[in-house]
């Protein structure tokens, strides 16, 4: 089912929670909703389901508008952050809830929660409680509830943020599995970007309120549009320099005032001098810069922090005024106060307006 | 410092001056309810002291007056035969409907087969028997002269019409209130608030008019009129509520948001989230709010004493009183065997549903600091 | 941004898919599960008190029920004229401060003191038993204390009191002291209130605030004084406010107890006579709009204070949005 949101805002009193949100979800495609805490993905999400109702804006399910279809009838499925499970019904009734209110047969239930609960792996905890089932367990009897009514469009709120890294990472590819073979629409509310980037087809990042980009995690990773966009994917978080470039024997030079001074690809300077700024901001990402263990390179500086990250060691290195994040090898054993060489791999850099903060590469 | 206060010595005033004052003031309580124990068994009571040894007489009361002619087993059997008929009646209509509505494509014909169908499996079919059956004994026990008994049924009533009505009615108000947003939400919650401390019992002069504007009614009237139990159940319901919405209030308010939400989006209606969902996860709210609905219900003097006239319409506290201040030499251990016959239920639930009653303390006096 | 105004174009659909002509429905959810409640407040309270005013402006009474006379304020006249009135109005601020200061506040006060410094599962029990007057049909609760209160050789105040060469006296006559008998019967089944609301205020004060006192050396007394009284001032506030209420509108216990008596007024209070004057007139002649009048008093102070301890104690606790709309 194609989900269409149409200047979708959302007050509360004087807090704008979500503010002219406009989005277009392909049938079939799982979404992202990626976002700081607070920053509206919840309040969209329960708008979608029909929960709240749209301060201002549309929400179109398959060209129909579902302002004002109850959330009984938008035939959704939603999984919650906190599982939501009916406490005084076995895993069994909880997920034949949704079938028994649409009034079908006992054994049509029986049969379709069968189904599910084996392809959820539980089978076998049916007859028990929501008390007497693990973390996990509960999570996969609340994915079984929403996906047992055979739902157009599936909800999750942050549903895997309460479980532990581990089981973490194997619901991540079971719901992406699922969600593949079933084929619903989906949409995925998270905060965290390497969920998003591993499962949407396409992500959302929202802010305050407001879209920023919806685009393919690659593009968002890689040709990012907005400066915000450029600082908030992607972890350990893109290096920012203010710098100006200059032309030299036919070569594009970036120099920052305190003494940074990188070589970037022609294709990429020409179009951030096009606007005719005298300065841009210049973004290259930790693992585009390397240190230079033969010492040649003139971009040097003393180390400022080692933030030891298990497989790398995150340095914070001091050109000047600017800080440069990079990540290391541990058994380099850089220490505080060494100086060390650095080496920037370009052929990504990033450049955007000061002002306005857009990109000058991508629009 | 230590976690555990270091306490003084057993023999330091501290340790044992609290306790004995704790007794000496509760003195009033165990010496009052040891009078009731004692005298309710005995011939005769001096203070505390019973005087030529202990009887069983005094509880005549629940064998004795049982009117004259009344054959309880004669009774039963009679109902058990009624109960059998209607319910034989119901189940066959039932069944014909059913077979004339098949295939009917309105959505009244629906319903109704539904309805009828849902009578056909063996549960359903037996409550209606039990039901029917005790609606045949009461109807029956109800235009008898049963003495005491026809007053016990009466405070039995009373109680369970106010257990009933209070738990359901504030549980929905309370639902609402707790749990829906629409205009006139926050009046109906400052008027549920004052209400609460609104001393109702200054209106009970006026209530006597509007049960007499009700008991001329017709039909109606006959149920919740002056001078009838419904009526009497119905303003002690009323002045239950407010304190019962608000509890009822509180109760949903401490029910996640997302399991509702979760409700409805599976596809419930809100009547259905409240009923199938909502509900059966506040059994303990109910339980209390139930609880001690039903013992201020058995207990109640004030309202069936102001609305009711007569011994038909009495309850177990009315005909007490009318015994203690009859003009008659009063008969004290009678009086007290019959008071600990009324206390039975609620000591019952003193010391078996103590932790409920006590939610419902706290809970209405909440918001208190 | 390319993405989103394709977006926009994809959505524009045309006008009629999207906006499908179906009206507003009128959301009559929440008011269907309100009315029940709706309906009996009406009934039991709202009109209620539009009649007692109306009725307090008549001269309705059994001799006239069909066809009573308004006659303005005049029964608030004759009150004002009683000869009596002063003596109630002195019995009525008498009952509630006396009562109210010794039982509902004062011995409330102490034993949640008591109970919460004693060990907890004692403290525990020692409320539970408090509670018990509190549930007692009120019929049985002052047939024991009529009990205690009466005469040699029943009485069991006298048959205590007999060793220590006491004469004996029926406590709720005349030479007795009826008042002692109607402010303890009260007493007790009031202390119960405070006494759970202080316990919960008490026992919610953090456990290092006590601990610090207590490394200060602070003694037991100095410890009531400066940590836990200043942290009872609203608890306290809330029990006078609302207690004070319910004291001045009841009755029945008195009712039952002296019935206002022995001889004239002399335990009778305000709403014992609204409420007698009424309704339970064993001279024949029931006088509702006079009545009414006594009562419409107690009327206008309940409404004036419930309204003012609503919006100082818990009105806050309304601002809490509802986290669902009704579609
Ligand atoms: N019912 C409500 N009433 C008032 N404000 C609300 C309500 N629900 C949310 N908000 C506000 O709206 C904003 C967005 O909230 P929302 O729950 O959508 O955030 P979120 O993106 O889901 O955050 P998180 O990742 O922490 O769950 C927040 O500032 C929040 O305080
Ligand atoms: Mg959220």
């Amino acid at each position: 089912m194609e989900v269409v949101l149409r200047n979708l805002t959302k007050k509360f009193g004087q807090v704008v929670a979500v503010d002219h949100i406009n989005l277009e979800i392909r049938s079939g495609e799982f979404v992202a909703f990626l976002g700081p805490s607070g920053c509206g993905k919840t309040t969209t999400l329960l708008m979608v389901a029909g929960i709240y109702k749209p301060t201002e804006g549309e929400i179109l399910f398959d060209g129909r508008l579902m302002n004002k279809v109850p959330p009984q009838q938008r035939n959704v499925g939603m999984v919650f952050q906190s599982y939501a499970l009916y406490p005084h019904m076995t895993a069994f009734q909880n997920m034949a809830f949704p079938l028994k209110l649409a009034g079908m047969s006992q054994m049509m239930q029986a049969e379709r929660v069968k189904r599910v609960a084996d392809m959820m792996g539980i089978g076998h905890l049916l007859d028990r409680k929501p008390g007497e089932l693990s973390g996990g367990q509960q999570q996969r009897v609340a994915l079984g509830r929403a996906l047992v009514k055979e739902p157009d469009l599936l909800l999750f709120d942050e549903p895997l943020s309460n479980l532990d890294a581990r089981l973490r990472l194997v619901m991540r590819g079971e719901i992406k599995r699922l969600q593949h073979e079933l084929g619903i629409t989906s949409i995925y509310v998270t905060h965290d970007q390497v969920e998003a980037m591993t499962m949407a087809d396409r992500i959302a990042v929202i802010n305050e309120g407001k879209l920023q980009a919806f685009d393919t995690p690659d593009d968002l990773y890689d040709r990012p549009k907005t400066l915000f966009i450029a600082g908030f994917v992607g972890n350990p978080p893109m290096n920012f320099f203010t710098v100006s470039i200059r032309r030299e024997n036919g070569d594009y030079f970036a120099e920052s005032e305190g003494g940074l001074r990188v070589k970037v690809p022609s294709e990429r300077a020409e179009k951030a001098l096009a606007g005719g700024l005298e300065q841009v901001i210049m973004g290259i990402r930790p693992e585009d810069i390397q240190m230079d263990e033969s010492g040649t390179s003139e971009n040097k500086g003393p180390v400022f922090s080692v933030e030891p990250l298990g497989r790398d060691d995150l340095i914070d290195v001091h050109i000047g005024p600017d800080s440069v994040f990079l990540l290391v090898d541990p058994l380099k054993r850089v220490r505080l106060d060494d100086i060390v060489h650095l080496e920037f791999d370009t052929a990504k850099v990033q450049f955007f307006d000061p002002e306005t903060g857009k990109s000058l590469l991508w629009t | 410092m230590d976690e555990e206060v270091v306490r003084a010595p057993w023999y330091h005033p501290g340790r044992w001056l609290p306790y004995l004052f704790l007794v000496i003031t509760l003195l009033p309580v165990f010496v009052g309810y040891s009078w009731l124990i004692i005298a309710s068994f005995s011939r005769e009571t001096r203070g505390l002291t019973p005087i030529g040894g202990f009887t069983l007489r005094n509880w005549a009361f629940l064998w004795e007056d049982i009117g004259t002619g009344v054959d309880l087993w004669a009774l039963s059997r009679q109902s058990f035969i009624d109960a059998a008929h209607v319910t034989f009646l119901l189940i066959s209509l039932a069944a014909l409907i059913n077979l004339l509505l098949s295939g009917t494509e309105s959505r009244f014909g629906i319903a109704l087969a539904k309805l009828t169908k849902s009578l056909q499996n063996v549960r359903a079919a037996f409550t209606v028997a039990v039901l029917a059956f005790v609606i045949a004994v009461v109807s029956k026990l109800s235009v008898m002269d049963l003495g005491i008994w026809s007053t016990l049924l009466n405070t039995f009533l009373i109680a369970l019409y106010m257990t009933v009505t209070v738990v359901l009615i504030s549980s929905m108000a309370g639902y609402a209130l707790s749990r829906m947003n629409f205009p006139g939400r926050k009046p109906f919650l400052s008027l549920t608030l004052v209400l609460h401390g609104f001393p109702a019992v200054t209106l009970l002069i006026p209530i006597f008019y509007v049960l007499k504007f009700l008991g001329s009614i017709p039909v109606l009237g006959d149920a919740v009129g002056f001078n009838t139990l419904g009526g009497v159940a119905l303003v002690m319901v009323s002045f239950q509520l407010p304190l019962g919405v608000w509890l009822m209030k509180g109760f949903f308010d401490s029910i996640p948001w997302d399991v509702e939400r979760s409700a409805l989006v599976d596809g419930a209606t809100y009547f259905q989230t409240w009923q199938q969902i909502l509900m059966p996860m506040l059994r303990p709210g109910l339980m209390a709010l139930g609880i001690f609905s039903f013992i201020s219900g058995w207990g109640a003097f004030l309202i069936p004493t102001t609305f009711t006239i007569g011994t038909k319409t009495a309850n177990l506290p009315v005909y007490l009183n009318s015994l203690i201040s009859d003009t008659a030499p009063v008969n004290w251990n009678t009086i007290a065997a019959i008071g600990l016959f009324q206390m039975v239920p609620v000591l019952f639930f003193f010391f078996f549903a103590q932790e409920y009653l006590l939610s419902i303390f706290a809970g209405g006096s909440k918001g208190a600091s | 941004m390319a993405t989103i105004q394709k977006a926009q174009e994809a959505v524009a659909i045309p006008a009629e898919v999207a906006r499908e002509p179906k009206p507003r429905k009128l959301t009559w959810t929440p008011y269907a599960f309100m009315l029940p409640s709706a309906i009996l407040v009406i009934l039991f309270f709202f009109i209620p008190a539009l009649i007692l005013f109306y009725i307090s402006m008549t001269n309705q009474s059994s001799a006239n029920f069909s066809n009573p006379d308004f006659i303005g304020l005049q029964n608030f006249k004759t009150i004002l004229n009683d000869r009596f009135v002063g003596k109630i109005f002195q019995n009525t601020v008498f009952y509630v401060v006396m009562t109210l200061t010794f039982f509902n506040v004062g011995l409330a006060l102490i034993i949640s003191l008591v109970t919460t410094h004693i060990e907890r599962r004692a403290g525990i029990f020692f409320r539970t038993i408090w509670m018990l007057p509190r549930l007692t049909p009120s019929v049985v609760y002052i047939m024991m204390w009529k009990r205690i209160a009466a005469g040699p050789p029943f009485g069991i105040l006298n048959q205590f009191l007999a060793p220590f060469g006491f004469e004996g006296v029926n406590w709720l006559s005349a030479q007795g002291n009826p008042w002692l008998f109607v402010i303890l019967s009260n007493g007790f089944i009031g202390a119960s209130f405070g006494m759970i609301i202080f316990t919960s205020a008490i026992e919610s004060i953090p456990k290092e605030l006590m601990r610090a006192a207590l490394v200060d050396g602070a003694s037991i007394l100095q410890r009531i004084r400066y940590v836990i009284l200043p942290e009872l001032r609203w608890p306290l506030l809330f029990v006078v406010t609302y207690q004070s209420l319910s004291l001045l509108t009841s009755f029945e216990l008195i009712w039952l107890l002296t019935d206002g008596g022995p001889g004239l007024y002399r335990t009778e209070v305000w709403a014992l006579t609204a409420y007698k004057r009424a309704l339970a007139n064993y001279f024949g002649n029931a006088q509702w709009g006079y009545a009414s009048a006594w009562a419409v008093f107690l009327v206008i102070i309940g409404v004036i204070l419930a309204v003012v301890y609503m919006r100082y104690f818990r009105f806050n606790e309304l601002v809490e949005e509802p986290k669902i709309e009704v579609l």
